[in-house]
């Protein structure tokens, strides 16, 4: 299509229809002064001419007349009026010579002045003829020949003019006849030109910008890939396409952009989130470079850390011989050399801008593996000057392989987020071993402390045995201090004995050698057999011992450890009442199972050292000072048990008043998961 | 008299133990390890035998179970002494057929007591 412009074209159509308003105009103004100049010439000329003409007409015949009237009649008057008349004459033709513009004009007048002037000639003669005679008559008859030229004269001229006259008028109709008919021809064109012009431009323009609305119309609905019609002959038209264009193709790529980057937010908060999950730094480290390496469609990606643990992740189709070779980039040493960036790789340093130190020798065992678009990134441990990197390497020799900005700066992100991820892997590795030394030094103590209480049962027996049979007599007769002295040494190795008993207990239950045999058991009965074996003991103590139990108290629990429980709660408050005092055992349902409360009115323990009171071998000070016997590792034991039941136990104490130690344990609708046994279902909670 | 097998590695209890057991009338062997107790079991069959568990080579148990095995033994009664008061040991103990199961530190009057009476409960 030929290239025009709109303002082109709307100046050609308004310089046509200007000419032709100024064609119209130019022809009314030449009409119009044609016009006039043939009215001038009417009234200038003609019309006063002829009138003039005319009144040398009127004089001539008047004189005439007069002259005729006076010879007949002998009228001196008649005689004066034909001098005033004849006087005239000469006046009339010099006026009519004034007016005279052509020579035809002239040369009628002097034909009408020479017969004039010898009409007059004759006219002195003949007044001086005598009136009313003969020499009258015949002088009569040739001033009348003599008058009669003078009169044709006038009448050729009279009708010349006459003539003219209707020349003039006719000429000035055919102006205005043709003026009118030009100017309506010329309004027609113009109206015409108008038109086309209108028509012309309307159709040009209007179908692209239709074109126009409708592409910005799709784009507005997200076909983002329409663009429209580079083929207009305009060049406004042209050039808002492609401007329209140019912003559709920016948009395009504005949303391609953001697409990437939320693309490769989400794919780094997947890989972030797949590295803080291995808990090992060797783990963690692989799930990056493989994370990033997906991420980024890379072919490979090296991770040095700053200890020198390094991982090579190569994508499944890269070459494995480029793989090798890059195994020795990760043995050369970071030298603080600055990376060399050549036009297809990028480099860019964590914590400090600018180029990431990578020695030539690397950039060349990069180069030598295939690199065409590397990405270094490092980064610092935060307690040694020690650097580590991340170094992604496209081997892909197209020029969408090079590291847009986006993808530079998500990596930086995930590579910051990796460095924190891994110094916590390597907390936790560090957490780990610690925990491993610790269960292992726990270990050994329990076994130190199980082998220590069985070999101390060997010498114990011994001790214990020779001891019942010299007081048994076995020996020959002892006296009663002897006996005495040898009450003090059995006391003593009975104390003995059961420190070794909890001992042993406590070392078994924290080794988790203690297996709970659990099963619904009601409480009832173990508490009434615990309590009427502890009657004997609080008889002697001169303590009185009361038990309210409830019926059908069933909970989920070893029935042996739980009656080891109740022994050792009743023992101590048993041991730590005066005599006098008193000793209550309530057994009831409670809200999440059943409740035991031993209750004594003894000697209490002092509230600052209540916080102490499960600690192992700690012993209240009051205990010591009444020398009540005791290991300090009753209550440690009884809240180990409990809390394996997943039950609870409460202390309440006052000083001199007493002490009331509650324990809850669940039934098995309110047994944590993780303590029943797998063999038994747990039913719903209700 | 009966006979009655006592084997501990400890002598103290060893002597202890023959001593209450002579006391209580019976004819005592004293041994000091697995082997011999095995070997005294199978000549002499006494009636009863105490074991402690823990001897070195073979154990209270291994003597046990062999004894139960050994048709001309098998009727002998047996009681495991143990240092051990885990279940294992315990239920092991029994396993291996022990009639009782006594842990150290013991009473040796109770001992004794519980000898008389096993041997009064086998006696027809």
């Amino acid at each position: 299509m030929r290239t025009t412009s709109v303002e082109r074209l709307l100046n050609r159509a308004f310089g046509t229809l200007m000419v032709l308003i100024l064609a119209a105009g130019a022809a009314g103004i030449a009409a119009s002064a044609l016009q006039y100049q043939s009215i001038q010439l009417l009234t200038e000329r003609v019309v006063p001419l002829r009138l003039a003409n005319k009144q040398l007409h009127n004089e001539m015949s008047q004189a005439q007349s007069a002259l005729r009237g006076y010879l007949l009649l002998g009228d001196p008057a008649l005689l004066a009026e034909h001098r005033r008349h004849a006087a005239q004459q000469p006046l009339a033709v010099a006026r009519m010579r004034e007016l005279a513009r052509v020579d035809a004009d002239r040369a009628d007048i002097d034909d009408q002045d020479l017969a004039a002037q010898a009409w007059r000639d004759h006219a002195l003669v003949q007044t001086r003829t005598a009136p009313r005679s003969a020499a009258a008559l015949v002088t009569s008859e040739r001033g009348r020949r003599l008058y009669a030229p003078m009169i044709v004269a006038n009448a050729r001229m009279d009708a010349r003019l006459a003539a003219d006259a209707d020349r003039l008028r006719a000429r000035a109709a055919t102006i205005r006849s043709v003026t009118l008919t030009t100017s309506l021809l010329t309004i027609i064109a113009a109206a015409l030109v108008a038109a086309l012009t209108a028509v012309r431009v309307f159709s040009r323009i209007n179908a692209p910008l239709q074109d126009i609305v409708r592409v910005l119309d799709r784009l507005r609905h997200g076909e983002v890939g329409v663009r429209a019609p580079d083929n207009s002959g305009l060049v406004e038209i042209r050039a808002v396409v492609q401007a329209l264009n140019e912003l559709a193709d920016t948009n395009d790529r504005a949303r391609r952009s953001a697409a990437e980057r939320t693309r490769l937010d989400g794919a780094a908060r997947e890989v972030g989130i797949d590295i803080r999950q291995h808990m090992s730094v060797a783990s963690a480290i692989e799930a990056a470079a493989a994370g990033l390496g997906r991420m980024l469609a890379a072919e490979h990606v090296l991770v040095r850390l700053p200890d020198g643990q390094n991982c090579l992740w190569s994508d499944a189709d890269a070459a494995p011989d480029a793989s090798d070779a890059l195994r020795r980039y990760l043995d050369l040493p970071l030298e603080l050399a600055l990376f060399d960036t050549d036009t297809s790789s990028f480099g860019w340093a964590a914590d400090q801008p600018g180029p990431t130190p990578l020695s030539d020798r690397q950039a060349d065992v990069l180069t030598a593996a295939g690199a065409h678009s590397v990405l270094v990134i490092a980064f610092r441990d935060p307690d040694t000057p020690a650097i580590g990197t991340v170094t992604v390497v496209r081997t892909e020799p197209d020029a969408a392989a090079a590291f847009t900005e986006g993808e530079v700066q998500v990596t930086e992100g995930l590579v910051a987020g990796f460095r924190r991820g891994l110094a916590k892997a390597q907390l936790f590795e560090q957490e780990q071993e610690l925990v491993r030394r610790l269960k292992a030094l726990d270990q050994a103590k329990t076994d130190f402390m199980s082998t220590v209480s069985h070999e101390l049962r060997t010498p114990l027996t011994s001790i214990s045995g020779y001891l019942e049979m010299l007081r048994d007599g076995d020996a020959g007769e002892i006296s009663d201090d002897q006996d005495r002295m040898l009450a003090v040494i059995e006391r003593n190795t009975s104390r003995l004995r059961s420190l070794i008993e909890d001992l042993l207990v406590l070392s078994r239950i924290e080794a988790g050698a203690l297996r709970l045999h659990r099963s619904p058991c009601d409480i009832g009965p173990l508490v009434d057999a615990a309590v009427a074996a502890m009657l004997p003991a609080a008889e002697e103590n001169g303590v009185q011992l009361n038990a309210e139990i409830e019926t059908g108290l069933v909970a989920f629990v070893d029935p042996a450890q739980f009656d080891r429980v109740l022994v050792n709660l009743l023992n101590n408050a048993v041991k730590f009442t005066p005599g006098g005092g008193e000793v209550t055992v309530l057994a009831r349902h409670d809200a999440d199972g059943v409740l035991v409360r031993v209750a004594d009115t003894g000697i209490g323990i002092p509230e600052a050292e209540q916080p102490e009171l499960f600690t192992r071998f700690f012993r209240a000070s009051n205990a010591i000072e009444r020398a009540i016997p005791g290991t300090g590792l009753g209550l440690p034991i009884v809240r180990t048990i409990i809390v394996r039941h997943g039950g609870h136990i409460a202390v309440e104490s006052a000083l001199d008043r007493g002490t009331i130690v509650t324990v809850r344990v669940p039934d098995q609708a309110h047994t944590p998961a993780e303590t029943q046994p797998a063999a038994v279902g747990a039913p719903e909670a209700p | 008299m009966t006979t009655v097998l006592i084997a501990d590695d400890d002598a103290d209890i060893r002597d202890l133990v023959s001593f209450k057991l002579e006391q209580a009338n019976f004819q005592v062997t004293a041994v000091a390890d697995g082997e011999s107790a095995l070997a005294v079991a199978r000549e002499q069959h006494p009636r009863l035998a105490v074991l402690d568990i823990a001897m070195p080579g073979m154990s209270g148990v291994d003597v046990c179970r062999l004894l139960r095995g050994d048709p001309s033994t098998k009727d002998m009664m047996i009681i495991l002494l143990t240092a051990r008061v885990q279940e294992h040991d315990i239920e092991g103990g029994f396993s291996a057929g022990a009639d009782d199961y006594v842990t150290k530190p013991f009473s040796p009057r109770e001992l004794v007591s519980r000898v008389e009476a096993l041997l009064a409960r086998a006696r027809p």
